[in-house]
């Protein structure tokens, strides 16, 4: 076998490690990167701040009072999701979500809020309700109708003490695109991560005037 | 569309697949809303036309899958064809760079002048 000069030998050192560099390069170009996969989910007053959820800094809500809030989520799942943001009626006996086993809160269903959303992409809505009926019976109040963005709903009777502590839930709900169907919260991974929110509030007998 | 998403499609276009399920899934709120208000016939006809129109989002989707994988895979193969002509252009580079350096030090050698230098005498 013919010896190799100097520069032949050199030449060849420099062209294999240049070449296990750049293949290296490559690979890391080609390959999408590992990022964390979450939603975000958020309510924010009627100014568009965490603030003024209530009219007038007042959880007292009588009957015919609008209560104007944002309902917003953001997808930073990497990819193209389908999302549903559904809102419902408790009270402070009504089991919240669970976000160790991912159960949704058994509250009724008020209204669904359903969107395609873009990786990165927020959406934000208003949330609009009024309470339309009560119905007393003793210490007991139930919100027996209330209008969400201008659609009335029966509830299915959420009762409170005094109308004392109701709270309208936010769950967040995905397409699971191994099964096809909607579930509470989203799956990162071989995790199951959930995301809700809640605000408290009174209903009281008194009418707006 | 997911699949379409994976293979690496433009983000426009994804946008306007994705505008486009939107309104798909407004026809169907509106579908359900008039089930609920008892108008059976203008339901059905608007949740036809979502189903039409879903089709048409996942024929759309598909090609546009097609053209993003067909890219994305034209473009690994011109990244990895890539590589050895980088090596190729950083090896020839190397060579005559350590050629030229050799040069100048040899050139420099050269130029070199062989003085006496001259020490202070020790005193005794």
């Amino acid at each position: 076998m013919a010896k190799l000069s100097e520069d032949m030998k050199r030449a060849l050192t420099i062209f294999i490690s240049a070449t296990v560099v750049f293949s290296m390069l490559a690979y890391v170009s080609v390959t999408p990167r590992p990022r964390e996969q979450f939603f975000q989910i958020y309510v924010l007053g009627e100014t568009k701040m965490a603030e003024r959820y209530y009219p007038n800094n007042n959880p007292n809500i009588p009957l015919g009072q609008g209560v104007r809030w944002h309902v917003g989520a953001t997808n930073f799942m990497g990819s193209v999701q389908y999302v549903v943001i559904r809102a419902k009626l408790g009270n402070s006996t009504i089991r919240a979500p669970d976000d160790v086993s991912h159960t949704p809160s058994p509250a009724p269903v008020l209204l669904e809020f359903r969107r395609v959303l873009m990786n990165n992409e927020t959406w934000e809505f208003p949330f609009i309700w009024v309470i339309k009926e009560v119905e007393t019976g003793g210490d007991r109040v139930d919100i027996a109708v209330l209008e969400v963005n201008g659609v009335e709903i029966r509830s299915g009777r959420v009762g409170a003490l005094k109308g004392h502590n109701f709270r309208i839930l936010l769950e967040l709900w995905t397409l699971d695109p191994e099964t096809g169907i909607l579930m509470f919260g989203w799956r990162a991974g071989v995790e199951r991560r959930v995301a809700w929110l809640q605000i408290w509030f009174n209903a009281t007998l008194s009418r707006l005037s | 569309m997911r699949e379409a998403e994976v293979a690496g499609a433009d983000e426009d276009q994804l946008r306007v697949l994705v505008e486009q399920l939107n309104s798909i899934v407004w026809m169907i709120e509106r579908a359900e809303h008039l089930l609920l208000q008892g108008d059976v016939e203008g339901a059905s006809a608007q949740a036809e036309r979502s189903v039409e129109a879903s089709k048409g989002v996942v024929l759309q989707a598909e090609q546009l899958r097609e053209v993003a994988s067909e890219r994305t895979y034209f473009g690994k193969v011109f990244t990895f064809a890539m590589v050895p002509v980088a090596a190729l252009l950083v090896t020839v580079g190397a060579h005559y760079g350590w050629k030229w350096w050799r040069r100048r030090e040899i050139d420099r050698m050269m130029r070199m002048e062989i003085r006496e230098v001259k020490e202070p005498k020790e005193e005794t």
